[in-house]
């Protein structure tokens, strides 16, 4: 039951992302290229749902925010530039039948695999350790 | 339209109240580690685990139909708008420099969401609201990279 309203918050997601061009990358690269603030509102809104509700309580993947997730956030950036759209609009593009998204999921799943085969040991014992904070969320510092 | 950013601020709301659905259901799951908001990112990571044997967790299952369900939604968007016809997919053809640029971009975001243990959507949605320092240092580091590149591409383009 729960799998099946999971595949249809999908359904609407997808629906309403690709009918209304819901897209966070794409807010973020307006905002950075051209100053422009116009679609981050659309992401405001979406933020400002989540956090009238789980406001300082989101517990999922808890972890001390560390230099892994910088350097994990900088290369995300520049895959999703070169790849044009985040995951969720990755995904919406191959729904429209966008072959280059096509290639870049193939690409994705890959460099998921080159991660668990080869590089997570690596980071583990580089930058894995490496925490900027004792403390995992903002309301944990008052 | 003639207020763009009312209509702006229904669709964040409807996309909010969906992530907000997403992790009331997850957190209704039995198995699933802690409940979660919308994870895109999580779909070609379950595919890959998926793909190699090694077993799909309650979570990635939930990643997993949460991608089939977002691909099935945009191609129904598509179809019934008319921008998704055979005709269509059979001319498109891409480049080898397209390629190159999709096989680039598409590792880096594999190796990016699993080092930071999310995407853009998930940290942006769920993370940021819910105050994880992990989200807002990730975030930080995609604005770095997004920037990073829009500066190299002006420059070098």
């Amino acid at each position: 039951m729960a799998l099946s309203i999971v595949f249809v918050i999908g359904l609407a997601v997808g629906y309403v992302s690709r009918r209304y061009g819901f897209c966070i990358f794409g807010a973020l690269v307006e905002l950075l290229t051209l100053g422009s603030g116009k679609r981050i509102v659309t992401v405001l809104s979406a933020m400002l749902v989540f956090g009238l509700v789980r406001f300082g309580s989101y517990e999922h993947s808890l972890e001390h925010a560390g230099l892994k997730h910088f350097v994990g956030g900088v290369l995300q950036g520049v895959g999703y530039y070169l790849a044009v759209g985040c995951p969720l609009s990755l995904i919406v593009r191959i729904g429209e039948g966008s072959k280059f998204h096509l290639a870049v999921f193939a690409s994705f799943v890959l460099g998921v695999g080159l991660y668990v085969g080869l590089l997570e040991d690596l980071v583990s014992r580089t930058i894995g350790f490496m925490s900027l904070s004792e403390v995992v969320t903002l309301t944990d510092l008052f | 339209m003639k207020r763009p950013i009312l209509g702006a601020i229904v669709v964040g709301t409807a996309i909010g109240a969906l992530n907000l659905a997403h992790y009331f259901t997850t957190q209704q799951m039995s198995g699933v580690e802690a409940p979660f908001g919308l994870f895109p990112g999580g779909f070609p990571v379950a595919t890959f685990l998926g793909l190699s044997g090694k077993g799909l967790s309650p979570d990635l299952v939930a990643m997993l139909v949460l991608g089939i369900g977002i691909l099935a939604g945009s191609m129904l968007s598509a179809r019934l708008s008319g921008d998704l016809t055979l005709s269509k997919l059979k001319a498109k053809k891409l480049s080898a420099a397209k390629l190159r640029r999709a096989a680039l971009g598409g590792v880096l975001m594999g190796v990016g969401v699993w080092m930071a243990q999310g995407c853009l959507i998930k940290h942006t949605l769920s993370g940021a609201p819910g105050l994880m320092l992990s989200s807002f240092t990730t975030l930080a580091g995609i604005v770095a990279g997004i920037w990073l590149s829009a500066q190299v591409e002006e420059r070098w383009g």
